[in-house]
């Protein structure tokens, strides 16, 4: 219910709204006309005999005639005689002497001695319709009217509320969890109103940008792939002239560095691009062998690097794609050790607590600030202070692998000190 | 000039005939196959030194003719992977492939992988990793380093030339660790590299062969030491 309660209570509260004005101006009018009838009805009824009454006895002796001031009781009513018919008063037989208001209801009497009266009666004050508002108010039918407007926004809601839920499931899939792929539903693409018409260019949009993606992605492997031969050719070729130069020649080296340096960018481009189709589940594997293998390739290029491995369980297993989760913790290594001192230690840990397992990479180094760590997954972007023969693509590949494996991967600056990259890995 | 030949197997034919050119300079006589079918013809032909084998070939792949080849030719072979294509590696050392060297690559580092495999295979003797060669036998586990026969309760054990150094070395040292670094020097003659995966594989391979022979679970034989190596487990008097 929470979920759709934000548009259930907007709707419900323009329903009830609207209801309630047009119940006011519906019940002011009817209300306005209603009494000057009543009105003219009680004039009629119940003052044209106490006025003929009045009328005789003035006609009898009208320079004898007091007018009276409350002879219809306590409603302000008046009593004139009239110059002509529809004419002016000339005379006042009954009521205050300030006279009736420009609303007053009025009743024309003709005598039996032809003189022509008008009888007039103020309306009630405004506080009457207030009060009888008010009244309706808490009535029976303002009770309906506030049940049907709930019932009705709730139907509403619920027929707009539950697609747009849907919708934004589905569009949640396609950028969350990075499946292009995922379409929406039939029920949900089939709808003929604007919520079908809103999914179908929402499948539109996907399809372009599945598309678009794909070709880019497509065309960055041909071309990787593609550059290998020539690659493998010119690595020949920097041979053949190191035989002749002679093999300690500075022009030969530099050509052999220069096509290494060529060569790991595209290794680096293809393993980005590879990482896609990479499966997701593999063979289990102990998380101890891995950290092993990691530590002692570590090893290999700073010797004297202080490293801490902890793992909890101890015999911690894993169903994963090994290579991938490998692929990414060296990337993330592979950047520690390029951007901190070989003097500070690297905590590598793995705990696995209620089926979820985390793993994280901690350096001591001097962080990362707050721009770069934004950008720390976004393919060539590459930090300052490095050795300057990195291309800006291990970090992206490691953020890749790990979403690849359908787990997310972190990277913020620990409160002591260094940067930590969390990688929490899909319960299994 | 030297009398080994070596047969090159890419169907990049201006690669093959750029190293050609190098690895003659460097005193091998080099033929080149651009696809599996020349590749078998030369192999009747000649009999071949060392094999360099790219994996990546339209048509029959390298693997599969690395498959069609084995056990019918003993030459060592080296394959060219593609970067990072760990699997493909790991299949090509599963299917007798003695070395393996990501492509594009060095042709320096490529020389050195024939010379340590050629070496390898002339079976000189290194300073500290040396094969005796009378036979070995530990519980039902024999092996014969003159005949290069190993034998698990007489039955023969299938191993490729790598695989039976492998095991050779670790009976050899029964009951001690041999760090990975020892051991690639030892059986593949050379330097362990970063992310190397060589030895590892050779043993998970020899682990695999001999558990075969066993009806339930094995017995560890070969043991990782985490973070120095592997160790053949020995005990006196054992039996399997």
């Amino acid at each position: 219910m929470r979920r759709f309660s934000r548009l259930f209570w907007k709707i419900f509260g323009t329903i009830w709204g609207i209801s309630a004005l047009a119940m006011a101006s519906i019940f002011i009018v009817l209300a306005s006309r209603d009494d000057s009838e009543r009105w003219r009805y009680l004039l009629d009824t119940q003052f044209r005999d106490r006025a003929q009454q009045l009328i005789a006895r003035y006609e009898t002796a009208p320079e004898a005639y007091r007018p009276e001031r409350h002879p219809f009781g306590r409603h302000p009513v008046w009593l004139y005689r009239l110059d002509a018919p529809e004419g002016k008063p000339v005379a006042r037989l009954a009521g205050q002497r300030r006279g009736p208001s420009d609303k007053a209801v009025t009743l024309n009497l003709v005598s039996e001695r032809g003189g022509h009266y008008r009888l007039s009666a103020d309306l009630p004050g405004r506080y009457r319709h207030k009060e009888r508002f008010i009244g309706y108010l808490f009535s029976l039918q303002a009770l309906v009217i506030l049940v049907i407007a709930a019932l009705s926004s709730l139907v509403l809601s619920l027929l707009l509320v539950r697609p747009i839920c849907q919708l934004r499931d589905h569009v949640k899939q396609l950028y969350h969890q990075g499946d292009l792929s995922a379409r929406a539903s039939d029920k949900l693409s089939q709808r003929r109103d604007e919520l079908g018409d809103l999914t179908r260019e929402f499948d539109r949009m996907a399809d372009y940008v599945e598309h678009t993606l794909q070709s880019q992605q497509r065309l960055l492997q041909d071309v990787s792939h593609e550059l290998r031969a020539p690659m493998a050719r010119l690595q020949v070729s920097a041979g053949l002239a190191e035989q002749q130069l002679g093999a300690d020649s500075p022009l030969a080296a530099r050509i052999n560095r220069e096509c290494e340096r060529l060569d790991g960018l595209i290794a680096e481009i293809l393993s980005f691009s590879r990482l896609e189709s990479a499966p997701k589940q593999g063979e289990p594997f102990s998380v101890s062998g891995l950290f092993d293998e990691l530590v002692s390739d570590l090893r290999f290029s700073q010797p004297q690097r202080p490293v801490t491995v902890r793992i909890s369980p101890d015999n911690l297993t894993l169903t994963l794609n090994r290579d991938l989760l490998a692929r990414a913790l060296r990337n993330g290594i592979g950047n520690a050790l390029k951007y901190t001192p070989q003097s500070t230690p690297l905590e590598l840990t793995a705990v696995c607590e209620g089926g979820r397992t985390q793993i994280r990479l901690r350096d001591h180094g001097g962080g990362v600030s707050d721009a770069l760590l934004q950008e720390l997954f976004t393919p060539f972007v590459r930090g300052s202070g490095g050795h300057g023969d990195g291309y800006g693509l291990g970090m992206s590949i490691a953020h890749r692998a790990v979403t690849r494996l359908g787990g997310t991967l972190t990277a913020a600056n620990h409160p002591q000190g260094g940067l930590q990259l969390t990688l929490d890995l899909p319960r299994i | 000039m030297s009398d080994e030949r070596l047969l090159l197997v890419d169907d990049d034919t201006e690669l093959c005939e750029l190293l050609s050119e190098y690895l003659s300079a460097e005193g091998y006589q080099v033929d080149s196959a651009f696809d599996a079918a020349q590749a078998l013809t030369r192999l009747h032909q000649y009999s071949y030194s060392l094999m360099v084998l790219d994996i990546m070939m339209p048509g029959t792949s390298g693997l599969e003719l690395l498959q069609q080849i084995r056990p019918r030719f003993t030459l060592p072979v080296i394959m060219l992977t593609g970067r990072g294509d760990e699997i493909d590696r790991i299949l090509g050392l599963e299917m007798g492939a003695d070395d393996y060297l990501g492509k594009p690559c060095n042709p320096r580092e490529l020389l050195a992988r024939i010379r340590a495999v050629l070496r390898r295979v002339s079976a000189q003797p290194t300073a500290e990793g040396q094969l005796l060669q009378q036979p070995l036998q530990i519980g039902a586990l024999s092996l014969n380093p003159s005949t290069r026969e190993a034998r698990f309760n007489q039955r023969l054990l299938e191993l490729t030339s790598a695989e039976f150094n492998v095991l050779a070395y670790l009976m050899q040292h029964a009951g001690q660790v041999l760090s990975k670094e020892q051991l690639t020097r030892w059986v593949l003659h050379r330097e362990l590299t970063a992310y190397d995966r060589a030895i590892d594989v050779h043993i998970s391979r020899v682990r695999q062969k001999l558990a075969a022979y066993f009806e339930s679970e094995a017995p560890e034989l070969i043991k990782t030491v985490r973070g120095q190596g592997y160790i053949f487990v020995y005990r006196a008097g054992q039996a399997y």
